[in-house]
Protein backbone atom coordinates (compact mmCIF):
# COMPACT_ATOMS: atom_id res chain seq x y z
CA UNK A 1 0.00 0.00 0.00
CA UNK A 2 1.78 3.37 -1.34
CA UNK A 3 -0.28 5.94 -0.20
CA UNK A 4 0.29 9.80 -0.19
CA UNK A 5 -0.24 11.85 3.29
CA UNK A 6 -3.47 13.42 3.25
CA UNK A 7 -2.09 16.47 2.21
CA UNK A 8 -5.37 18.18 2.31
CA UNK A 9 -6.08 18.20 5.90
CA UNK A 10 -2.50 19.36 6.55
CA UNK A 11 -3.08 22.91 7.81
CA UNK A 12 -0.53 25.63 7.90
CA UNK A 13 0.50 26.16 11.59
CA UNK A 14 -1.01 22.74 12.77
CA UNK A 15 0.96 21.87 15.60
CA UNK A 16 2.99 18.24 15.53
CA UNK A 17 3.52 17.58 19.47
CA UNK A 18 6.33 17.54 20.81
CA UNK A 19 8.03 14.53 23.14
CA UNK A 20 10.89 14.32 25.30
CA UNK A 21 14.03 11.93 25.71
CA UNK A 22 17.36 11.48 27.63
CA UNK A 23 20.52 11.63 26.08
CA UNK A 24 21.64 8.82 27.95
CA UNK A 25 25.33 7.66 27.16
CA UNK A 26 24.08 4.48 25.47
CA UNK A 27 22.06 6.74 23.03
CA UNK A 28 25.23 9.15 22.41
CA UNK A 29 27.07 6.25 21.91
CA UNK A 30 24.49 4.91 19.21
CA UNK A 31 24.66 7.94 17.19
CA UNK A 32 28.72 8.13 17.42
CA UNK A 33 28.99 4.41 16.11
CA UNK A 34 25.91 4.27 13.56
CA UNK A 35 27.68 8.09 12.32
CA UNK A 36 31.31 7.03 12.47
CA UNK A 37 32.26 10.59 14.60
CA UNK A 38 34.98 9.70 16.98
CA UNK A 39 35.77 14.02 17.49
CA UNK A 40 37.69 13.75 21.23
CA UNK A 41 35.29 16.78 22.34
CA UNK A 42 32.48 14.46 22.65
CA UNK A 43 34.68 12.75 25.35
CA UNK A 44 35.77 14.00 29.03
CA UNK A 45 37.22 17.40 27.69
CA UNK A 46 36.18 20.28 25.75
CA UNK A 47 36.64 24.17 25.11
CA UNK A 48 33.02 24.16 26.79
CA UNK A 49 33.59 22.61 29.70
CA UNK A 50 33.15 18.84 29.69
CA UNK A 51 31.90 16.55 27.25
CA UNK A 52 29.51 17.59 25.40
CA UNK A 53 27.29 15.56 22.52
CA UNK A 54 27.85 15.80 18.91
CA UNK A 55 25.65 19.20 17.22
CA UNK A 56 24.42 16.63 14.75
CA UNK A 57 22.79 13.97 17.51
CA UNK A 58 19.63 15.94 17.35
CA UNK A 59 19.12 16.22 14.07
CA UNK A 60 16.25 13.85 13.33
CA UNK A 61 14.39 14.87 16.40
CA UNK A 62 12.05 16.27 14.05
CA UNK A 63 10.95 12.91 12.58
CA UNK A 64 9.59 10.93 15.88
CA UNK A 65 7.05 13.77 16.66
CA UNK A 66 4.00 12.32 17.41
CA UNK A 67 1.92 14.73 14.98
CA UNK A 68 4.43 14.04 12.16
CA UNK A 69 4.36 10.16 12.58
CA UNK A 70 0.99 10.65 12.99
CA UNK A 71 -0.02 12.83 10.03
CA UNK A 72 2.73 13.02 7.67
CA UNK A 73 4.80 9.33 8.04
CA UNK A 74 1.49 7.35 8.39
CA UNK A 75 2.33 4.95 11.43
CA UNK A 76 0.11 2.31 12.06
CA UNK A 77 -2.14 1.51 14.64
CA UNK A 78 0.18 -0.77 15.85
CA UNK A 79 3.21 1.63 16.18
CA UNK A 80 4.69 0.26 13.76
CA UNK A 81 6.76 2.63 11.62
CA UNK A 82 7.04 1.31 8.17
CA UNK A 83 6.71 3.55 5.35
CA UNK A 84 2.99 4.72 4.47
CA UNK A 85 4.11 6.67 1.64
CA UNK A 86 6.85 7.73 -1.04
CA UNK A 87 7.67 10.92 -0.07
CA UNK A 88 11.15 11.86 -0.09
CA UNK A 89 13.39 14.50 2.06
CA UNK A 90 14.19 17.11 -0.22
CA UNK A 91 15.91 19.79 2.18
CA UNK A 92 16.92 20.20 5.42
CA UNK A 93 18.23 23.52 7.40
CA UNK A 94 20.14 23.21 10.62
CA UNK A 95 21.05 25.82 13.75
CA UNK A 96 23.51 24.60 15.82
CA UNK A 97 22.69 26.39 18.60
CA UNK A 98 24.10 25.21 22.33
CA UNK A 99 26.25 22.23 22.81
CA UNK A 100 24.21 19.71 24.18
CA UNK A 101 25.22 17.57 27.17
CA UNK A 102 25.26 13.99 28.37
CA UNK A 103 22.14 12.98 30.15
CA UNK A 104 20.18 15.94 29.85
CA UNK A 105 16.49 15.82 28.73
CA UNK A 106 15.47 17.34 25.67
CA UNK A 107 12.28 18.39 24.76
CA UNK A 108 10.93 18.52 20.91
CA UNK A 109 8.52 20.19 19.52
CA UNK A 110 7.48 21.32 15.95
CA UNK A 111 4.96 22.47 13.19
CA UNK A 112 4.03 22.63 9.70
CA UNK A 113 5.11 26.03 8.89
CA UNK A 114 3.93 25.99 5.09
CA UNK A 115 2.80 23.48 2.30
CA UNK A 116 2.26 23.85 -1.97
CA UNK A 117 1.72 22.04 -4.71
CA UNK A 118 4.27 22.13 -7.55
CA UNK A 119 5.47 20.72 -10.59
CA UNK A 120 2.47 17.60 -9.69
CA UNK A 121 4.28 17.28 -6.08
CA UNK A 122 2.89 18.35 -2.86
CA UNK A 123 5.68 19.77 -0.57
CA UNK A 124 5.34 20.18 3.11
CA UNK A 125 8.30 22.02 5.48
CA UNK A 126 8.02 21.50 8.74
CA UNK A 127 10.31 23.11 11.92
CA UNK A 128 11.45 21.99 14.83
CA UNK A 129 13.21 22.96 17.65
CA UNK A 130 15.15 21.08 20.59
CA UNK A 131 15.55 21.99 24.07
CA UNK A 132 17.18 20.93 26.73
CA UNK A 133 15.86 20.57 30.30
CA UNK A 134 17.64 24.25 31.44
CA UNK A 135 15.47 26.02 28.46
CA UNK A 136 19.00 26.35 25.96
CA UNK A 137 17.85 25.62 22.50
CA UNK A 138 19.82 23.01 21.19
CA UNK A 139 19.03 22.64 17.32
CA UNK A 140 16.65 24.69 14.99
CA UNK A 141 15.53 21.97 12.11
CA UNK A 142 13.45 23.35 9.28
CA UNK A 143 12.80 20.48 6.93
CA UNK A 144 11.18 19.91 3.02
CA UNK A 145 9.01 16.64 2.02
CA UNK A 146 7.64 16.44 -1.15
CA UNK A 147 5.68 13.79 -2.39
CA UNK A 148 3.20 12.92 -5.69
CA UNK A 149 0.53 15.00 -5.80
CA UNK A 150 -1.91 11.57 -7.30
CA UNK A 151 -2.35 8.36 -5.42
CA UNK A 152 -1.04 5.63 -7.24
CA UNK A 153 -3.29 3.22 -9.18
CA UNK A 154 -4.97 0.86 -7.17
CA UNK A 155 -4.81 2.21 -4.01
CA UNK A 156 -7.25 2.68 -1.64
CA UNK A 157 -7.76 5.19 1.68
CA UNK B 1 43.17 26.59 17.11
CA UNK B 2 40.91 24.96 14.56
CA UNK B 3 41.28 24.71 10.99
CA UNK B 4 38.99 27.64 10.07
CA UNK B 5 41.63 29.46 12.59
CA UNK B 6 44.37 29.33 9.84
CA UNK B 7 42.38 28.91 6.75
CA UNK B 8 39.84 31.46 5.39
CA UNK B 9 40.88 32.66 1.90
CA UNK B 10 37.83 32.55 -0.23
CA UNK B 11 38.41 29.60 -2.32
CA UNK B 12 39.89 27.77 0.17
CA UNK B 13 39.22 23.99 -0.30
CA UNK B 14 38.32 22.73 3.06
CA UNK B 15 39.57 19.20 4.11
CA UNK B 16 36.95 16.41 3.02
CA UNK B 17 35.59 13.65 4.68
CA UNK B 18 35.17 10.22 3.01
CA UNK B 19 32.68 7.65 4.62
CA UNK B 20 31.73 4.38 3.61
CA UNK B 21 28.12 3.87 3.72
CA UNK B 22 27.32 0.07 4.01
CA UNK B 23 23.34 -1.44 4.69
CA UNK B 24 24.48 -1.77 8.36
CA UNK B 25 25.78 1.93 8.04
CA UNK B 26 22.36 2.69 7.03
CA UNK B 27 20.37 0.49 9.18
CA UNK B 28 22.41 1.59 12.21
CA UNK B 29 21.86 5.33 11.41
CA UNK B 30 17.54 4.91 11.02
CA UNK B 31 16.88 3.25 13.97
CA UNK B 32 16.79 -0.80 12.99
CA UNK B 33 15.52 -2.67 13.94
CA UNK B 34 13.15 -0.53 15.99
CA UNK B 35 12.43 1.12 12.68
CA UNK B 36 11.30 -0.65 9.14
CA UNK B 37 11.32 1.50 6.50
CA UNK B 38 13.09 2.37 3.01
CA UNK B 39 15.98 3.36 5.05
CA UNK B 40 16.35 0.08 7.02
CA UNK B 41 14.42 -2.84 5.35
CA UNK B 42 14.90 -4.46 2.05
CA UNK B 43 11.66 -5.64 0.82
CA UNK B 44 10.07 -2.30 2.07
CA UNK B 45 12.94 -0.14 -0.21
CA UNK B 46 12.06 -2.84 -2.72
CA UNK B 47 8.02 -2.20 -2.25
CA UNK B 48 8.43 1.09 -3.44
CA UNK B 49 10.54 0.19 -6.71
CA UNK B 50 14.03 0.86 -5.34
CA UNK B 51 16.62 -1.31 -5.92
CA UNK B 52 17.91 -1.90 -2.34
CA UNK B 53 17.36 0.73 0.90
CA UNK B 54 17.90 4.01 0.65
CA UNK B 55 20.28 6.03 3.06
CA UNK B 56 18.71 8.39 4.65
CA UNK B 57 19.09 11.99 3.23
CA UNK B 58 20.16 12.76 7.08
CA UNK B 59 23.08 10.45 6.99
CA UNK B 60 25.03 12.96 4.58
CA UNK B 61 24.04 15.91 6.28
CA UNK B 62 25.87 14.37 9.34
CA UNK B 63 28.72 13.75 7.37
CA UNK B 64 28.53 17.51 6.13
CA UNK B 65 28.51 18.14 9.70
CA UNK B 66 31.21 16.24 10.87
CA UNK B 67 33.72 17.67 8.12
CA UNK B 68 32.43 21.50 9.32
CA UNK B 69 32.88 20.52 12.89
CA UNK B 70 36.76 19.39 12.08
CA UNK B 71 37.05 22.66 10.22
CA UNK B 72 35.17 25.92 12.47
CA UNK B 73 35.09 23.60 15.95
CA UNK B 74 33.61 25.49 18.62
CA UNK B 75 32.27 27.94 16.06
CA UNK B 76 30.47 25.24 14.42
CA UNK B 77 29.09 23.64 17.71
CA UNK B 78 27.38 27.05 18.34
CA UNK B 79 26.21 29.27 15.79
CA UNK B 80 26.82 26.94 12.98
CA UNK B 81 24.40 26.96 9.98
CA UNK B 82 23.60 23.72 7.55
CA UNK B 83 21.54 24.12 4.58
CA UNK B 84 21.25 21.00 2.30
CA UNK B 85 19.39 20.15 -1.10
CA UNK B 86 19.01 15.90 -1.04
CA UNK B 87 19.45 15.59 -4.70
CA UNK B 88 20.28 12.30 -5.45
CA UNK B 89 19.95 8.93 -3.90
CA UNK B 90 22.64 6.97 -1.86
CA UNK B 91 22.36 3.35 -2.19
CA UNK B 92 24.45 1.37 -0.16
CA UNK B 93 27.39 0.03 -0.48
CA UNK B 94 28.57 3.73 -1.52
CA UNK B 95 31.19 5.55 -0.39
CA UNK B 96 30.82 9.43 -0.21
CA UNK B 97 32.74 12.33 0.32
CA UNK B 98 31.86 15.50 2.16
CA UNK B 99 33.50 18.64 0.68
CA UNK B 100 33.67 22.11 0.95
CA UNK B 101 35.00 25.70 -0.54
CA UNK B 102 35.12 29.36 1.61
CA UNK B 103 32.27 30.91 -0.02
CA UNK B 104 32.90 34.52 1.94
CA UNK B 105 32.76 36.28 4.55
CA UNK B 106 31.11 38.53 6.30
CA UNK B 107 30.44 40.49 9.67
CA UNK B 108 27.87 39.46 12.20
CA UNK B 109 27.92 41.65 15.15
CA UNK B 110 31.41 41.67 17.00
CA UNK B 111 32.14 37.90 14.64
CA UNK B 112 32.82 36.69 11.57
CA UNK B 113 30.59 34.60 9.76
CA UNK B 114 32.21 32.22 7.33
CA UNK B 115 30.55 30.82 4.63
CA UNK B 116 30.91 27.47 2.89
CA UNK B 117 29.65 25.71 -0.39
CA UNK B 118 29.00 22.30 0.53
CA UNK B 119 28.49 19.11 -1.13
CA UNK B 120 28.38 15.37 -1.48
CA UNK B 121 29.97 13.41 -3.97
CA UNK B 122 29.60 9.42 -4.57
CA UNK B 123 31.81 7.51 -5.90
CA UNK B 124 31.57 8.62 -9.50
CA UNK B 125 31.84 12.13 -8.55
CA UNK B 126 28.29 12.95 -8.95
CA UNK B 127 27.13 15.00 -5.96
CA UNK B 128 24.31 14.00 -4.29
CA UNK B 129 23.54 16.77 -1.86
CA UNK B 130 24.42 20.18 -1.96
CA UNK B 131 24.28 23.27 -0.03
CA UNK B 132 26.10 25.96 2.44
CA UNK B 133 27.41 25.41 6.20
CA UNK B 134 28.82 28.40 7.79
CA UNK B 135 30.07 28.89 11.39
CA UNK B 136 30.41 32.17 13.89
CA UNK B 137 34.44 32.86 14.31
Amino acid sequence: MKLPPDFEEIEIGQCLGSYDYRLTPSRILRHIEAAEDNHPWYGQTSPFGGAFVSPAVCANDMFMLPGFLRDIYGQAADGALTNRATFFHTKTELDFLTPARPNKIIRVSGKVVNKYVKRERCWVVLESLSVDEDGKEILRNRSTLSWLAQEQEGDKK
Amino acid sequence: MTQAGKKLDVAYEIPSLSKMVTLEVSRAYSGWPEIRNIHTDKEIAHSFGFPSVVAQGMLGAEYLSQMCMHFFGEAWVKGGKLSVNFIGVIFPPQRVTAKGIVREKMAEGNSMRVVLDVWLENEQGKKVQVGSASGLL
